[in-house]
């Protein structure tokens, strides 16, 4: 059972990655004996299971997932969220205030207006039927302040990191508010704006450089030193 | 049969050295590029010689007009279109007959290598613009839309490579130029997915004997694996020159700029 290859290495769609008995846990396809790549990825051996985790792609609803949403379209008793994927999601009104409304009574647009931006879970996504989103739970809802930023969907499992350890870093180091949700949509809130630039840079330097080993590392370097920078500022100015 | 069409035009002179000093099998000079526009999900250049071309793939996305959607898979859109300046009379901007059955053809070259299941009630479309013609520029377009949708992450069953062979007198010839298509005596342009040994395009113009014809498709699937190897060697090094270039230099970006 040969491989061609080694955990971490970069592959393309139509490498062959191995040949053989091997189980294939994601993005690879089998041809004859040959197990190919489907993406342009980075490859994961471990024991006998393969799996290839694309560096780049759009997002794709699925069950279960929290995303960050922007209003875009309203009707009687529900909304239309942009959640950065292929079809627009749907929220009722009822599954984000946990009870239905009167529209006789009250205006849809005085809870949610086009352009606010929520956190939400995916309740309903299969491939007949519409995506549909609810914000009935602890932690879910309306975003107010901050700001909103975009990153390859597939890089967020890395802003994450393992048990969320490289998010709660950043979180506790710029001591702000971080909400990444799994359609690539980030929602940063912290006390000042110079707080939310170093975010949005470390961010954005984890998506540049999410395949290159010692991350975690890296980041938590280049945080502090931005941070020292900011305290140096500050102290200045106190002079 | 050339010195007819054009006695200045010679093709191939006695020592088999092409009118831009090419061997028979020699390849133009290929570059390629990935990630080169900022907007959309993919993108790549790719210049075959003096053949400059742009593909970015943009998706999947909702369709419109809805009727088109498909329940259970993603539909393809492909728009080929030269740029007014890259021929040397002004090409006119509006969608000619060419351009639109190129768009075909290039779809149909590219379709059988994506995975479309993946997405259904989506179309993933894909926009290629020839920036500079000369010769061959549906198989440099149909190189440079593989690299795009490879760089925006779509599932693939492999890279599609492409490459013109055709005929002078006797000797087949790789990799046409503008001359050679307009002169030469056959021109075949094949793409292929090298990994299940599909051929995806293949078409001809001109006349070329039944036994040299199976010859240009051996010589066609060779020169296809060079395209291969260069387009996976691409897709790669974007990669690894940032992994390079993080590995060496340990200072914060921010210094850098």
């Amino acid at each position: 059972m040969p491989i061609y290859f080694k955990t971490n290495d970069i592959v393309v769609p139509g490498d062959i990655i191995a040949e053989g008995n091997y189980t294939i846990e994601q993005g690879a396809y089998r041809l004859g004996r040959k197990i190919i790549a489907e993406y342009l990825g980075i490859v994961y051996i471990r024991e006998n299971k393969i799996r290839v985790v694309p560096l780049e792609g759009s997002y794709y609803p699925k069950v279960g997932d929290k995303v960050i949403g922007k209003i875009v379209d309203y009707s009687i008793v529900s909304w239309s969220v942009d959640i950065n994927a292929p079809y627009y999601a749907r929220l009722d009104a009822n599954d984000y205030l946990s009870k239905p409304i009167d529209p006789s009574k009250v205006d849809i647009r005085s809870i949610l207006d086009v352009g606010d931006v929520v956190y939400a879970e995916i309740i309903v996504a299969d491939r007949a039927s519409n995506v549909q989103l609810a914000a009935n739970k602890r932690g879910l809802g309306k975003l107010e302040g901050g700001i909103l930023i975009h990153v390859t969907p597939k890089k967020i499992p890395r802003i994450l990191g393992k048990n969320r350890s490289m998010i709660n870093m950043i979180k506790e180091i710029t001591n702000s508010k971080i909400i990444a949700g799994n359609n690539g949509y980030i929602w940063i809130k912290a006390k000042d704006r110079y707080i939310e630039n170093i975010v949005v840079e470390a961010i954005k330097k984890i998506e540049r450089e999410s395949h290159v080993p010692g991350l975690t590392e890296r980041i938590r370097d280049f945080i502090q030193k931005q941070m020292n920078l900011k305290g140096g500022k500050n102290e200045s100015k106190k002079e | 049969m050339n010195q007819k069409k054009n006695e200045e035009i010679i093709l191939m002179d006695e020592n088999g050295i092409r009118s831009d000093g090419r061997r028979w099998d020699e390849l133009r000079p290929l570059r390629m590029e990935v990630g080169v526009l900022k907007r959309p999900a993919g993108s790549a250049l790719v210049e075959m010689g003096k053949t400059k071309v742009l593909a970015a793939v943009y998706g999947p996305k909702e369709i419109h007009p809805k009727h088109l959607t498909l329940p259970d898979k993603a539909i393809l859109r492909v728009a080929y279109r030269m740029s007014t300046f890259s021929v040397e009379e002004r090409k006119k901007p509006q969608p000619s007959r060419r351009e639109i059955e190129l768009s075909k053809v290039i779809k149909e070259a590219l379709e059988p290598a994506i995975l479309l299941d993946f997405f259904p009630r989506t179309a993933i479309e894909i926009y290629i613009l020839v920036l500079q013609a000369d010769g061959g520029t549906r198989t440099a377009s149909i190189n440079a839309a593989s690299l795009a949708l490879a760089d925006a992450g779509i599932p693939m069953k492999g890279l599609v490579s492409s490459v013109a062979i055709g005929r002078i007198g006797d000797s087949i010839i790789v990799d046409l130029n503008d001359l050679e298509d307009k002169y030469g005596d056959a021109d075949i342009p094949m793409a292929m997915i090298p990994i299940t040994g599909e051929f995806t395009l293949l078409q001809m113009d001109g006349i070329v004997p039944p036994d040299m014809f199976e010859k240009c498709l051996d010589i066609g699937y060779k020169t296809i694996l060079k395209i291969h190897e260069e387009q996976k060697r691409t897709l790669r090094e974007r990669y690894l020159k940032i992994k390079e270039e993080v590995m060496s230099n340990k200072k914060p970006r921010r210094e850098q700029r």
